[in-house]
């Protein structure tokens, strides 16, 4: 808890990066694009902010995990979140077993958002493994990569192979499925990560919610709008934290547009752990922030409020999940 | 409802919407009363106003003043407003509407 706030992570990872990744076959060059493109912005941000992992491209260990979310930062609750970019990794980028490793070793406080990929695994093995993830893993979410590689790729509004997987996901009970929109990991074009599709689905799934990761940025503009127009669109703040400390002005307005035009009660907070592992200060730094008075006046954004503050920490991402965060907050023997 | 005030007549607020109503259709949306309580009147825009990036000017502007004259309307609200109050009152008076402080 901060100052009586919960605080639910909506994005951990246990990333591999390492060369033990890279595909029988492959020639790696992915993998190490990955790992160079990483090393490369997480040094950036570690400029004005907290320090980055120097081991950020092995998995992190499980006790430590734990330790860097539960005793040196406030979190209460966090997301492990896989990210299933398979196609030139041997387990995926973010690979769901090692995902499912780190919920496992602390049921309680770590959920679990597992991972599939229609086009690239085929619809019908993806649907049986969402329902394997699910039933035998506890699974309450899915995170999905809509780009492997050239020819394939596929759209959230595809109805022959996205709609099966919306319907599956609510035949299983889950309330929100999540995806990664801008920012393309190793060489993807960033054109395949507009968040545009995401509005057919929104519109034909009303029951289902759908959470865009990073501000779809640099499409932030769209993702913005599209959340504004739909009401089971929700924005799930990973970066921007990470990038607050670099470009707080930048990241203000965004954050700003964002609170403007969708309001208050689909926004997200989330660490992006473990790759920036010291946790608190993102804490430390949402429950102290201002919208400064200028940007109130120049281009109406609204005043950061205690109440808008804790609906950011955690209340926004338990309710797009269906979780009750007051019997939550009742088993871990906190204060409502 | 009204705390303190005269009562809220039905017919007032329809009055008042009679007004509204036309400017709000004419954009592609409509507008209706989805609560009053202790004087306070709530009201959804809806239809091309939903997301409309000019809704504070709408609300701040037209629908809060009208409604406001009703006898014992204390407050107007609108779900989908997300502005700083500040902002509103700034617009409020750009457009000699009824100010918010």
């Amino acid at each position: 808890m901060k100052d009586g706030m919960f605080v639910f992570d909506a994005a951990v990872h246990c990333q591999d990066f390492t060369d033990r990744q890279i595909k029988p076959g492959s020639d790696g060059r992915r993998v190490r694009v990955l790992r160079e493109q990483l090393k490369g912005f997480i040094d950036l941000t570690a400029r004005r902010g907290p320090e980055a992992n120097p081991g950020f491209e092995s998995p992190p260990d499980l006790d430590w995990a734990n330790a860097a979310l539960f005793e040196k930062s406030d979190t209460d609750l966090a997301m492990a979140c896989s990210v299933p970019l398979f196609a030139h990794w041997k387990a995926g980028l973010g690979p769901v077993e090692l995902s499912y490793e780190l919920a496992k070793s602390n049921p309680s406080r770590i959920l679990l958002t597992g991972g599939v990929d229609p086009a690239y695994q085929g619809l019908d093995y993806a649907l049986a493994e969402m329902e394997r993830q699910v039933k035998e893993w506890g699974a309450v979410s899915m995170k999905f990569y809509q780009y492997q590689m050239r020819g394939c790729q596929w759209r959230a509004d595809d109805r022959d192979v996205a709609y099966p997987l919306w319907e599956k996901a609510i035949e299983l009970g889950i309330k929100m499925v999540q995806f990664h929109k801008g920012f393309p990991l190793e060489l993807g074009p960033v054109e395949a990560f507009m968040p545009n599709d995401i509005q057919y689905a929104a519109a034909d799934f009303p029951e289902l919610n759908f959470g865009i990761h990073h501000l779809g940025d640099p499409y932030v503009a769209e993702t913005i709008s599209i959340a504004s127009r739909f009401e089971n669109v929700y924005l799930i703040l990973p970066l921007w934290f990470n990038q607050y400390f670099l470009q707080p002005h930048k990241m203000l307005h965004r954050l700003g547009e964002a609170l403007l035009f969708v309001g208050s009660d689909r926004i997200c907070y989330g660490s992006e752990a473990f790759i920036w592992p010291h946790i608190q200060p993102y804490i430390d730094a949402w429950a102290a922030m201002e919208m400064p008075d200028e940007l109130q006046d120049k281009y109406g954004y609204p005043e950061l409020t205690r109440a808008i503050k804790e609906k950011v920490f955690g209340i926004n991402f338990a309710n797009g999940l269906g979780i009750d965060l007051n019997r939550k907050r009742a088993e871990f023997g906190l204060a409502a | 409802m009204t705390a303190g005030g005269p009562p809220i007549s039905a017919d007032g607020l329809e009055r008042a919407l009679a007004c509204i109503r036309p400017l709000v259709l004419g954009h592609g949306g409509n507008i209706e009363i989805v609560d009053v309580d202790n004087g306070v009147v709530t009201v959804e825009l809806t239809g091309a106003c939903e997301a409309c990036p000019n809704i504070a000017m709408t609300y701040a502007g037209s629908i809060r003043t009208f409604l406001m004259e009703v006898p014992g309307v204390m407050d107007v609200k609108c779900r989908r407003m997300h502005a700083s109050e500040r902002t509103l009152d700034r617009i409020a008076h750009m457009l000699g509407a009824r100010p918010f402080e």
